[in-house]
């Protein structure tokens, strides 16, 4: 479910924005480690796609 | 180069990286190429590399702030780098060309400009003062990147949800799954 990836990165933004720096950062490193497991499930994806 | 003058610079990083994301969003929307899973990939890092400028504007300017968005643009171009090779063998590569390179081979470059651009960034030791101060919220140099990522990464959550849903994105996606 990659919407996912976005929307915990847009929540961490906003973290950001109401001052709550250390929450904004430990979404952000638990974001980056969920991305991190989705580029290993993709990381042998082959794209035909011709024009 | 002092805090202030980081800290606009940032900002305008910021919005270029913006500038980047609605440039992807033109070949979506305009060219209806839907961003395969690494590409969507690719979208997460620049929101990644913007957070560290994000959070120098908004705590003021720190190392550890440049660090995340090194370790955003490291991963960035990790995965742009590898839809390179998947291609390398391919004459025709994904998606229509931008001024003779895809799509993907732009974003390693940005991703690579970015790690270089910290660098030089990080060699200013005068924006690191005892005092660092956040650009003030109703500052534009604040809520304009700040607002424009945000809305961007909404944008891309609800797009990205549209064109998988709940499932595991298509490799080679075609259509919007939750759209007629």
């Amino acid at each position: 479910m990659m919407s996912l990836l976005f929307l915990l990165i847009f929540v961490a933004y906003l973290f950001i924005h109401f001052g709550k720096r250390n929450a904004a950062i430990g979404l952000f490193i638990f974001t980056l480690l969920l991305t991190a497991y989705w580029f290993r499930h993709h990381i042998t994806d082959k794209l035909n796609f011709y024009f | 180069m002092n805090a202030s003058g980081a800290q606009k610079l940032n900002a305008l990083c910021a919005l270029i990286l913006g500038g980047v994301l609605i440039g992807a969003y033109t070949f979506q929307l305009a060219l209806r190429e839907l961003p395969c899973p690494l590409c969507l990939l690719q979208r997460w890092a620049f929101l990644g590399v913007a957070f560290g400028a994000i959070l120098n504007l908004r705590f003021g300017i720190r190392p550890s702030h440049y660090g995340f968005s090194l370790i955003s643009a490291l991963f960035g171009a990790a995965i742009s780098g590898r839809q390179i090779l998947l291609h390398i063998t391919d004459p025709v590569g994904f998606g229509t060309p931008l001024w003779g390179m895809h799509i993907y081979s732009w974003a390693f470059v940005a991703f690579v400009s970015a790690v270089f651009l910290i660098g030089v960034m990080l060699l200013a030791d005068g924006q690191f003062g005892e005092n660092g101060k956040a650009v003030p919220r109703k500052s534009i140099w604040f809520w304009l990147p700040f607002g424009l990522l945000a809305l961007l990464a909404l944008a891309n959550t609800i797009s990205t949800f549209l064109e998988c849903a709940w499932m595991t994105c298509p490799d080679n996606p075609t259509r919007y799954f939750l759209l007629p």
